[in-house]
């Protein structure tokens, strides 16, 4: 009961940061990539047929935005290892 | 350094979105899902886990409320995605412990440990970018907190620095995911954003006034009266310091010298000075010419409660007078009673003795 009170009480205080507005609430969210990413991913995986279009035998963009993406994310961690390795002195 | 930031840019705009993306819609479903139910429940249990740790240290350490979220945050938000991310990438191509089976090639292990990294620094962010951002608000409000060194205390501005200000609480992309996030992560957070406030308070040393000391002293005094002041209390017939007096509802307890004397310096604020004293709104006490101040005795005797009399006047008047307060009235019933069930003891005792004696005998 008192979790469920303080949920509310941190609710509103939550809301006060200027998150109130839709568009507040876009243009933080879109600031964030990497959570952006995150409800996509949820959104294509968990329903299959958008999922079929971009993974899988014959998928129809499974070649173009894909495999492009797929580029990308494999530069990641050589990429996030090099800043690491540059940081440590 | 600007070559750091602009890769760092481009990681964190470009590349691990786009690794998260394929990593986890590639792999996600329903049953999967399911599957990971551990995943958010442990990131909320080390996300509590390592915020309570910060909170005892910085409650151990007595930092100002701004370190103290800074050793939260540092605590609760380890790195779990850039090095959780490489050591994977490499262990899947050397450890044959993580392949699955043996059709499990190490790319496919390596896919499958991206993924369960990436869900839960998935449902870790969502946690990071409210609480962690309402943490760290007051002393930088729209300031980027670093994601991949928070632990190591170094280089927090630099890794990420470009990471953007938080975004807001994530949006429920399917009904399954925002249950787990609002049912495992979400109700910790108030109270770990409040909590310390109010626990500080409680926690803080105060500086011990007069009356906090006079008041303790009068616990002690209770507890042993042997220790009280020796005086002597006017209009009480002295009889050497040998016995005990009732006069009135007061009880005084006289105490000899080490020679064994009473002198005139065991009485303590006789009513030479009883005529200035100031004895406030109340009824006049000055006939036991306290030297203590009237009013702090007085609120230190209305702490104490159950004392005697009516009046905390009296009370007041007594612990002025003697250094320790009059025995409260339930206390002499007690000993009275107590007497009584001694006497009553005793003669049991020596009836039964003698029953005892006269059966054997």
């Amino acid at each position: 009961m008192r979790v469920l009170r303080w949920f509310a009480l941190w609710l509103p205080g939550v809301a006060d940061g200027g998150l109130v507005s839709p568009q507040g609430i876009i243009a933080r969210a879109a600031l964030s990539p990497p959570l952006v990413a995150t409800v996509l991913a949820l959104f294509v995986g968990l329903i299959p047929a958008i999922q079929n279009l971009f993974f899988g035998e014959g998928a129809i963009f499974g070649l173009t935005i894909t495999a492009a993406l797929d580029d990308f994310g494999q530069c990641a961690i050589p990429s996030t290892l090099l800043v690491l390795g540059a940081q440590v002195r | 350094m600007s070559v750091c930031q602009g890769v760092t840019t481009l990681v964190v705009f470009v590349f691990t979105p786009s690794l998260l993306f394929v990593n986890v819609a590639e792999t996600m479903s329903t049953q999967l899902l399911l599957n990971w139910w551990p995943l958010p429940v442990f990131a909320a249990l080390y996300v509590g886990v390592g915020a309570g740790l910060g909170l005892l240290l910085a409650l151990l350490t007595r930092l100002p409320a701004r370190k103290r979220n800074w050793v939260i945050v540092a605590l609760a938000f380890r790195n779990t995605v850039s090095i959780p991310l490489a050591l994977v990438a490499q262990l899947a191509g050397t450890l044959a412990i993580l392949l699955a089976g043996p059709d499990d090639t190490p790319q496919k292990a390596a896919r499958r440990g991206e993924a369960y990294i990436l869900f839960y620094s998935a449902i870790i962010s969502a946690v990071r970018w409210t609480l962690g951002e309402r943490l760290l608000r007051p002393p930088a409000p729209g300031r980027p907190r670093s994601d991949s060194t928070t632990s190591s205390s170094s280089s927090s501005d630099s890794s990420e620095a470009l990471m953007p200000p938080p975004p807001p609480p994530p949006p429920p992309p399917a009904p399954l995911v925002s249950e787990a996030a609002a049912g495992e992560s979400m109700p910790a957070v108030p109270t770990l954003a409040t909590a310390p406030r109010r626990r500080r308070a409680r926690w803080r040393l105060r500086q011990p006034s007069w009356r906090d000391r006079e008041l303790s002293n009068l616990m002690m005094l209770s507890v042993v009266p042997a220790l009280g002041r020796r005086t002597r209390l006017a209009g009480v017939p002295d009889d050497g310091g040998r016995g005990r007096h009732r006069g009135g509802e007061l009880e005084v307890v006289m105490e000899e010298d080490d020679d064994g004397s009473v002198d005139d310096d065991d009485a303590v604020g006789l009513p030479a000075a009883s005529a200035t004293e100031p004895t406030g709104a109340g009824p006049d006490v000055s006939y036991l010419g306290p030297p203590y101040p009237v009013a702090a005795s007085r609120a230190a005797a209305r702490q104490l409660g159950s004392a005697d009399v009516g009046g905390v006047d009296h009370v007041a008047a007594v612990v002025a007078a003697t250094g320790v307060p009059p025995v409260p009235r339930w206390r002499h019933r007690l000993r009275k009673v107590g007497r009584l069930a001694k006497r009553v003891g005793q003669g049991a005792g020596a009836a039964l003795v003698r029953f005892v004696v006269a059966w054997s005998g």
